[in-house]
Formats: structure tokens, sequence, C-alpha cells
């Protein structure tokens, strides 16, 4: 029954995914549809929610009252001999579990049944409480304890790290996101040389073709065939590797969404896109994986250099039972560390590691910050100076459309031409690539920041 | 604790005005919904004391309401004192019977102080159920006491005070009543002798000289005195219940009025009964019906909700009417004001899933399903609604006094006394204001929450 329930459940997901397929052509995707698709199904960002949701049970599990046991025990015993006794005991979570119970008698043969229960409670690290409770078929005892350890050292490692992969979450939401434009244009310019490299392919192609038949009048010499032959060989190979490119682009555009290969055909125009809010270096600099994560390590370290001190080991007890009966425990105990202090001196040499290691990382972070910018330069400098080249060769272009059609020109002009214009635009398209991906690293909406 | 309350103040953190502003709004809200909860509470707690809540005590006479207004009697009379039990048990609706008789009570004297009594009634031992008397101090008299017409009385508490100073000291006292017979005297010519060795000497001598008049005719006429031990005090009634009701500040057995050995059956013409889960008229119908049937002659019947002093007059079910109007005025008043809060709310957490929308997003990028993210932007609603409900909450309480003023002047004119008004500094109803702030918070932040939450994840960080 459940193979045959998992088996239609399979057939209707896949008659979903084959309808969104046939779907898919009809809208071209946008980048947004991408990025969402993305966030979806990237892999990396699966694996940082699964890390998230395991160091968030970690820090749950890490409370203390989730140390609260509750235990039960029971016996029987039965005595053979004039006199005999039993009994149990058991201790369990919390430093001050403890349980006890017991059964004594002197008649013989007389079966005696017990049953305790414990509860302790750890209230925090330092504070426990516990309840015990014994019952007989005659009698009830019980008694309520309370454990003081003053210098407890607090665990810390189960917060540290919650933060840590919130950190990374987010820095893989980052990169998803980042990654998901990056291939998204990629693919775009993957296209852009494709066009371009199937036009000189062909305009090699009527080259040859010319060239053979003037080689065939006897107005051309065969090197020149031999020339242009290489040449369109050389244009194919060109063509292979960009159709090869825009394959593993689409590919790598499809591992990122989850969306087959057959439905990335048809995308919407890569454009800048006006009105971004490009981050100062500060906003950079607070928002770097690295300088959190870096900074986290830092204040563990001056937390562990804090409470890194060996102290006596003091712990007080108190205990009253049912019958108001009472005592009170305290016990203290040294270690050779509280001469040497060489826990303290360990956690010392960790601070000023993780103080170098801080300052590198900011150091590292704010060269980030400043070659981005650079490169943010460097493209739109690019990118102004491939406009220019679009816009003329499409001049080039329609002047020479104009003279081969007075006659001035010929349709290998205009197919250079063509070439060219095609050249412009994929150098165009790379342009825009490259300056979009420098500006995305430098954008405030893609800084994924969240206080946890 | 500490992680919610740190929460909380995260929350009115981030755009301190508005949520202030906010805040204030519902506790506005919530402060009114809680005065009117409290004032429900207390006028619920005014038709409970003064009308017995969903019981109705009513009279039952033998007799016709005239064109007049006046009661047509028959004569003789048609009830017996068996009815009250053949009532309760045939009727249907019919909780208790006792017999009230009108008794005539010129004056008493108490500790050589003479005193008008304000009202007094003769009935049997049924009448502290009927009327839902408590008994402060001794005992209602007894079947026993009706029918050895026993010379027993009741008092009311406020009666006790003036008598005697307090309650605990007027159970066992003895009241000397004049019930206003006037007899001939035995022997003219000593004019020394009351109207019966009963009454004592004291008595007989202080009747004498206050009736007796002057000149020849002095001693020609006595009063007739009786010795009235007092059995029991009752707890007062709201002064409207008393006057509604007709219930007496003295109540005595109907037969008392008898001397003990007389061999004579009181007559009985009305009953007071406490009835339940039906209407007057029909207990009237049932009454005679029932009545006609035994009799096999047409018996005059007339039934209503009120005092055996005003026939057919129920100033009870107005006064009913008008306390459950002004409940339902008051709730209605600040729940309305209330849900304009809410809608405050609900445009602050508007305001608030637009400037979270980036945070939304991130966190369900990170896993965060949109029920929890409606949950959370409910939760903040939530937290604001309880700030102003707790703040509203205190508000209605401090102000608890001074609505009270304020309603007195309404409840006067239905009748009613300020001193029947029972005051608490806190009405447990009022908790409800809180709750129903809290409710409204989240049912209307639910649509606009959810719709927050489940907006695309790009189109969130982007903003």
């Amino acid at each position: 029954m459940k193979k045959t329930l998992l088996s239609t459940a399979q057939k209707v997901a896949v008659a979903l995914s084959l309808l969104s397929c046939a779907l898919m052509p009809l809208s071209a995707i946008s980048l947004d549809g991408v990025m969402n698709e993305a966030l979806a199904h990237d892999s990396t960002l699966a694996d940082s929610r699964s890390k998230l949701e395991i160091a968030k049970n970690n820090l749950f599990k890490s409370a203390s009252l989730f140390g609260t046991n509750l235990s039960f025990s029971g016996s029987l015993s039965q005595k053979a001999a004039t006199a005999s006794s039993t009994g149990s005991s058991t201790a369990a979570g919390g430093s001050s579990g403890n349980s006890a119970s017991s059964t004594s008698s002197s008649s013989a043969n007389a079966l005696k049944k017990s049953v305790s229960a414990n509860l302790a409670i750890p209230l925090a690290k330092w504070l426990s409480l516990g309840v015990t409770g014994t019952t007989d078929a005659s009698t009830t005892s019980g008694s309520v304890s309370l454990s003081l350890i003053p210098f407890a050292k607090v665990d810390t490692s189960a917060e540290a790290a919650w933060n840590k992969a919130l950190v990374d979450a987010q820095s893989a939401i980052r990169n998803t996101l980042l990654s998901a434009r990056k291939e998204y244009r990629a693919v775009l310019t993957a296209q852009t040389e494709v066009a371009w490299r199937q036009a000189v392919v062909q305009t090699s192609k009527n080259d040859l073709s010319r060239i053979q038949y003037l080689v065939e009048l006897g107005k051309e010499r065969s090197s020149k065939e031999i020339t242009i032959y290489s040449t369109l060989i050389s244009a194919q190979s060109d063509l292979d590797t960009a159709q090869t490119n825009l394959s593993t682009a689409i590919q790598n555009l499809s591992l990122r969404t989850g969306l087959a290969e057959s439905a990335l055909t048809d995308f919407d125009a890569l454009t800048i896109v006006d009105g971004r809010t490009l981050v100062d270096e500060n906003l950079w600099v607070e928002s770097s994986a690295d300088m959190v994560n870096a900074k986290a390590n830092l204040d563990a370290a001056k937390q562990s250099k804090n409470s890194s001190t060996t102290l006596p080991d003091l712990s007080v007890g108190a205990d009253v039972s049912n019958t108001l009966d009472w005592s009170v425990t305290a016990k203290v105990s040294f270690s050779p560390d509280l001469i040497f202090q060489k826990a303290s001196s360990t956690a010392s040499e960790n601070l000023a590691m993780q103080e170098r290691s801080y300052a590198n990382t900011e150091r590292s972070v704010r060269t980030a910050w400043l070659n981005q910018q650079n490169a943010v330069v460097k493209a739109q400098t690019n990118y102004e100076n491939a406009n220019r080249f679009v816009e003329s060769s499409e001049l080039s272009y329609t002047e020479t459309d104009l003279q081969l059609q007075k006659g001035e020109a010929s349709q290998a002009d205009l197919d250079l031409a063509n070439g060219n214009l095609l050249s412009a635009k994929y150098q165009l398209q790379k342009a825009i690539e490259s300056l979009e991906n420098a500006r995305d690293q430098l954008d405030a909406t893609w800084q994924v920041s969240m206080k946890p | 604790m500490n992680t919610i309350v740190n929460k909380w103040f995260r929350v009115i953190k981030t755009h301190p005005l508005r949520n202030i502003l906010l805040i204030l709004t519902t506790a506005i809200g919530t402060g009114a919904l809680g005065l009117s909860m409290q004032t429900t509470a207390r006028l619920d707690r005014l038709v409970q004391s003064t009308t017995g809540g969903s019981d109705r005590r009513i009279v039952i006479a033998n007799a016709e309401i005239g064109v007049n207004g006046d009661l047509s009697w028959t004569r003789p009379f048609q009830f017996s004192a068996e009815d009250s039990a053949i009532f309760t048990s045939d009727v249907k609706g019919i909780k208790s019977v006792a017999i009230v008789n009108q008794m005539p009570m010129e004056q008493i004297k108490v500790n050589n102080k003479y005193w008008k009594p304000s009202s007094v009634l003769g009935t049997d031992n049924f009448y502290a159920d009927v009327m839902g008397l408590k008994i402060l101090s001794g005992s209602f008299f007894s079947a026993a006491d009706v029918t050895s017409k026993e010379k027993v009385m009741v008092i009311s508490e406020r009666a006790a005070k003036t008598l005697f100073g307090d309650v605990s000291s007027a159970a066992g006292q003895i009241i000397a009543v004049d019930n206003g017979f006037r007899m001939p005297p035995q022997r003219a010519t000593t004019g020394t002798q009351a109207g019966g060795t009963q009454a004592g000497g004291a008595q007989a001598q202080s009747g004498t000289a206050l009736a007796g008049g002057r000149g020849a005719n002095a001693f020609q006429q006595m009063s007739s005195w009786s010795n009235y031990k007092i059995v029991g005090v009752y707890s007062d009634p709201t002064r409207f219940e008393a006057d509604n009701y007709g219930i007496a500040d003295y109540i005595t057995p109907y037969t008392s009025l008898l001397p003990t050995g007389m061999n004579f059956t009181m007559p009985v013409r009305m009953f007071a009964a406490r009835i339940s889960g039906t209407t007057v008229k029909n207990i009237e119908s049932a009454i005679r019906t029932d009545l006609e049937t035994s009799a096999g002659t047409k018996i005059k019947v007339t039934a209503w909700e009120g005092s055996p002093d005003s026939p057919g007059v129920s100033t009870i079910e107005k006064a009913r009417q008008s306390l459950n109007d002004l409940s339902l005025v008051t709730s209605g008043l600040g729940f309305l004001i209330l849900i304009i809060a809410a809608f405050g709310i609900v445009s602050g957490l508007l305001v608030d899933a637009a400037d979270r929308a980036k945070e939304m997003a991130v966190k369900r990028a990170i896993g965060m399903t949109v029920a929890r993210g409606t949950f959370e932007l409910c939760l903040r609603s939530m937290a604001l609604a309880g700030a102003g409900g707790i703040i509203g909450l205190l508000l209605a309480t401090s102000l608890s006094v001074p609505m009270r003023e304020i309603l007195v002047p309404y409840l006067t004119a239905l009748g009613i006394g300020s001193t029947d008004l029972t005051s608490r500094i806190f009405e447990i109803r009022t908790l409800l204001a809180p709750i129903a702030a809290l409710s409204l918070a989240f049912v209307f932040s639910l649509l606009p929450a959810a719709k927050a939450a489940a907006s695309s994840i790009v189109s969130g960080l982007k903003e």
C-alpha cells in the first residue's frame, strides 16, 4: 500500500515536473525567479539550514533545565534468614540527583516491595534541586536537596556554535544569491558569444565559398583558400568552445536552481541595474561573515580568559527530609593549577592569537573592499568602452550596409561588419556581466546580516 | 523570562514613538472594556441580588385586579394553607411557596422606647427560601412555630441595629408589639390591667397610659400588647429588593396574631413563590387550572412579580431590562474601542512587516516556515497588545471607584439606591479585557501577517 502511494506520489511529481517544463518556455526566466529557485534548491544552503537546525537543537539541549531527570526504581525482596536487608540506589541527572530506597525486616519469608522516585532539576549550572521519594507497603519517606556550586564553569560552546551556524547560514544565502545571479549572467553572456561565434563561422564559410570560386576562376591563389579555410576551422573551434561554455553555464544554473536544462533557454535580457545602494567600507566590514566569526572567536577567547583562573572547587549542599531531618554539606578541593595557573596562561595565549587573527581578518576584509571598489571602477570603464565599441560597430555596420546598396562595398564587407558588431555586443555583454557581478558584491541589498 | 522581557523591549525599541502610541491606544481600549466589564459585573451582581437572577419572586393572590388597580378579593377565600405544598409539587417551575399575610402592628416597644415599625409581614417558615434571606443570627422560625401560633419574630439587620445596637445581641430579645386591636377592659374601674396577662404588667401599664386617653373614657379601651421573641436576624437585602418585593423588617408567623389556645384557622389569601424557568402568566394559568380542577368551581387567581402591597405592578422587570441594557451598552462601547485599537495594531503590524521584510526573508531563507513567520509577526502585535492590556487593566482597576459614582445617578433613576451597588476594587471579569485585547490582536493580525510572511524571499531581501 505504501509502495503504491509512493509510486502515485512520484507519478504526480513527475507529471507536475513535465507540466512545468512544458509551460516554462512560455515565459522568459527572470533573475528574481532564478534566485528564488536557487534559494529553494541550492544544496549548500540546504546543508547550512541543517547545520543551523542541529546547532539550535544543541543550544536547546544545553539549557540547564534540559538536564532535568526523572527516574523510578522498584524492588522486590524476600528474606531467607531471620534478618536481612535489601537496598537499592540510583543516581541520575544533575549534580544533586540522588535517591535511595531501602526496606528491612526481621521476619522471614515476608515479601517486601518498595518503589522510589527521584527528580533532579538543574536550575542553573551552579544550582540544582533534587527531590526523592520512597514508599513501601507501610511507610513513605522523601527528601528535598539543594546543591550549590559557586565557581561552576559556564559552557557557552553551544551558543557559540549556534551563532557561528547562523553566520554561516547567512553567508550561504549571500553566496547562493550571488552565485545564481552570476550564473544567470554567465548563461546570457555565453549565449551572446555563441551568436557571435556562429556569425563568425558563417562569415568564414561565406569567405571560403567566395575564395574557392575565385580560385576556380584563377583570380585568387590557392594559398588564400587555405588561409580562409584555416580561419574557418579556428572559428568553428571557437564556436564549439562557446557552445561548450554555454552548455556548462546552463548546467551550473540548472544545478543551482533545480530547473531542467531544457527549460533554461529563454531569459530576460541583461541590463544595468540603476539606483543600487553600494555599501561603504564600514558596513562592508560589519556585514562580513569573516569579521563576524573573527569577532565571535575573539569574544569567546576573552570570556575564556576571564573565567580561566583556577579557583578552588567549592560545592555546598542542603538536604531536608519529610521528617524534617536536615543536613548541610560543604566540599572544597584544590588542584595544583591553583598555584601554577597554567589554564589561565593558555587562555591568555589563545586570546593573543585571536586578537592577531582578528586584526588580520579586518585587514584582509578592508583590502577586499578596496579590491572590490577597484573592480567596480575597472568594470565600469570596460563597460563604457564596450558601449562605445558597440555604438561604433553599429555605425560601421550601417555605413557598410549603405555602401553595399550603392555597390561600393561587398557582402563580405557587410559580413565582416556584422561580425564586428556581434563581437562588440559580446564584449558589451561581458562588460555588463563583470560590472554587475562586481556591483553585486558591494550591493547593500545582498548584504545579508541578521542578529541572532 | 529574561529572554521574553528582552524581546519585548526590543519590540518597543524598534519604533518607540509609534509603539508607545499603539500601546496607549490599546490601553485606552482595554481600559474602557475593563471598566465596562467591571460595570457589567456590578450590574449583573445587582440584577442577581435584587431580582434573584434567573429566579423570580412572585405574589399569587386569590383575587382579580380591578379596573382601578385594586385587588378584588373572593370571599370567602378559596386558598388554603395546604395549597402551598400542592403548588410546589404540582406546578412546574415553582421552587418554593410561602403564605403571606399583612400583619397589623401599630407600634413596638423595646427597652422602654416606642417605635413605629416600618414594615411587618406575616408568613410561614418557607418565606426565607422564597426570598433568599440569609440568616445572620439565630434562625428563621420553624413550621412548629407557625402551627403552634408562637409569638416569635425574625427581624432585619437594620432593624436589629436600630433597636439593639448590633445584630448579635438581638436574638433572644423580646419586643412588645401593639397590634392595634382595641378591646373593652375587663374592669373599667381599676384601669391597671392590660389587655391580657400574657403581655405582662409593665406593658399593660404602658398600653393603658398610651391608649387610655383622658377624662371619663380614659380606660374604656385598652391596647392589645403581646410579647414577641426575636428568634433570628436576617441580612439586609438591597433597598430595591426590599421595597419591590415587600420584604418587611419584621416577619412573624402569620398565625401569631391568634392566641395559642384559639382553635381558629387563619384565612389564606396570598402566597409568595419563587419560580424558575417559566413565566408569571404560565404560573398563574397553571395554578388556576390546578385549583379549578380540584375544586370544580371558578377560582380567582392573580400573580405578579413584586410586592404584595402593589398588585400587578412590576418595576422589577423594567429594572432588570434597564440593567441588562446598560450592561450591554457599556460592554459594546468598550469592545468597539478595543476593535478600533486592534485596527491600530494591525496598521502597526503592516508597517512592522514592511520594516522587517528583509529580516523575515533572511529567516525564511534559512529555514523558517511561513507559519512560523506568521506567528512571529503576530507575536509582535500581541506583545504590544499585551502591554496595552496590562496598562488598561491597571487603568480600569484604578478607575473602579469613580466609575461606581458615575453609575449611581442612573441607578437612582431606576429606583435603586447607591448602597445597593456593591463595590469591589478588582473584578475577576476585568481580566477578560486584556484577554480580549490579545485575542483581537492575534485574530486581526493573522491574515496580514500570513500575507507578509508568505511573500517572495527575493522581494523581501530587496526591501
